[in-house]
């Protein structure tokens, strides 16, 4: 997606990271980072890939799943513009740990690791917001998992009962499956 | 500083590895390094935090509170390690209580005076920010696998849970905690 300057300036207006920088510093920035389109139902990374770019969600809104199993996918939440993506590969340079989803048609800046490291280098402030930014949501997310870990030690009921009903789960799909093959089978032998 | 100091501290704490000299020199300039007695209160859980704090030398533990007043070590921290990192991100209470198990020497990162650097953009508090980053990672993967370990395979753990907590129920006299 080509965007001319103005454009791109009328894309990152009111998007809180850009916010306090220069035209200038916003100009040259906007050369460096890459507008990206997608529409509903199209992928922006996928669980497991190697990531060197994040995304910052200038329009629409994306969903972000957990792969849990080959058919089956957990949908942590939904963010919209202003929200960063990839963020925790980039520093950590790990494979991605979601898989985000456009749910509607998404304008979206990629910045690739190699250009964050030269921002950074070169003293930007917006690499440096860009930093604080993730620095935030990590911490954020180390204090909710914290939370979370603690609540399943001190909440032994709730705990149980959780991992009663995943049991459960686990017994259905067992015995559907065994269900299914044995009605196919019966169905072969009519069919005979 | 001196040479030596410079040194010594350079190589004792990997957080200052992609500082340079001067870089160096302005975080020690809003740090304050001192001698810690054995069992010193480093930080305290549901306290402030009021910034980071290296081993420079020594020994401390990382423990937190459960309930009804038990309690669980979670780490031993030796030189380079830091502590207290989370209070330069945001102003949320200290999640465990940090204390040295022998004398040391710690050098304190103040919050207030970080959060100036950072206000003018200094590339040294930015630096600073950047080595926290991916320890933020590393803990956010080993809890969330930690957490996931528990849910992926729930019957083993539905056992060692049911275990752990009769042991309690028996201590406690009862099987839920209050909140």
């Amino acid at each position: 997606m080509r965007l001319d300057p103005q454009q791109m300036l009328k894309l990152v207006d009111g998007i809180e990271l850009f916010d306090g920088l220069s035209d200038r510093e916003k100009n040259t920035l906007l050369a460096i980072v890459r507008a990206q389109e997608y529409s509903p139902g199209e992928e922006l990374c996928r669980e497991g890939d190697r990531g060197f770019s994040f995304f910052i969600v200038c329009r629409g809104t994306v969903a972000i799943y957990k792969e849990i199993s080959a058919a089956n996918r957990e949908c942590l939440g939904e963010i919209g513009p202003g929200s960063m993506i990839g963020q925790v590969s980039l520093i950590d340079g790990k494979p991605r740990s979601a898989t985000v989803t456009a749910k509607s048609r998404v304008i979206t800046l990629e910045c690739t690791r190699d250009d964050f490291e030269r921002l950074f280098n070169a003293g930007s402030p917006f690499a440096f917001k860009i930093l604080e930014q993730i620095s935030i949501h990590l911490v954020a997310r180390v204090r909710n998992a914290n939370m979370q870990l603690y609540k399943l030690y001190s909440r032994p009921t709730e705990t149980l009962m959780k991992l009663h009903s995943l049991c459960m789960n686990i017994q259905r799909s067992i015995s559907d499956t065994y269900d299914s093959i044995n009605l196919s089978d019966m169905d072969f032998d009519g069919g005979l | 500083m001196s040479n030596r100091d410079y040194e010594k501290l350079y190589r004792a704490v990997p957080m200052f590895k992609q500082l340079t000299r001067e870089e160096v020199d302005e975080i020690v300039s809003i740090s304050k390094m001192f001698k810690a007695p054995k069992d010193f209160v480093l930080l305290e859980e549901g306290k402030p935090g009021h910034g980071v704090y290296i081993i420079v030398q020594g020994e401390a533990e990382i423990r937190i509170r459960l309930y009804q007043g038990d309690e669980q070590h979670l780490a031993t921290l030796g030189k380079g390690d830091v502590v207290g990192e989370m209070s330069l991100i945001d102003d949320a209470p200290v999640s465990a209580s940090v204390t040295t198990t022998g004398p040391s020497v710690v050098l304190h990162i103040e919050k207030s005076r970080f959060d100036e650097l950072r206000a003018q953009y200094r590339p040294a508090a930015y630096k600073i920010m950047r080595a926290i980053a991916p320890m933020l990672c590393e803990r956010l993967r080993a809890i969330n696998e930690r957490i996931g370990s528990v849910f992926k395979e729930p019957e083993r753990h539905m056992k060692l849970m049911e275990a752990r907590y009769q042991r309690l129920a028996t201590h406690a006299g009862t099987v839920d905690a209050p909140e």
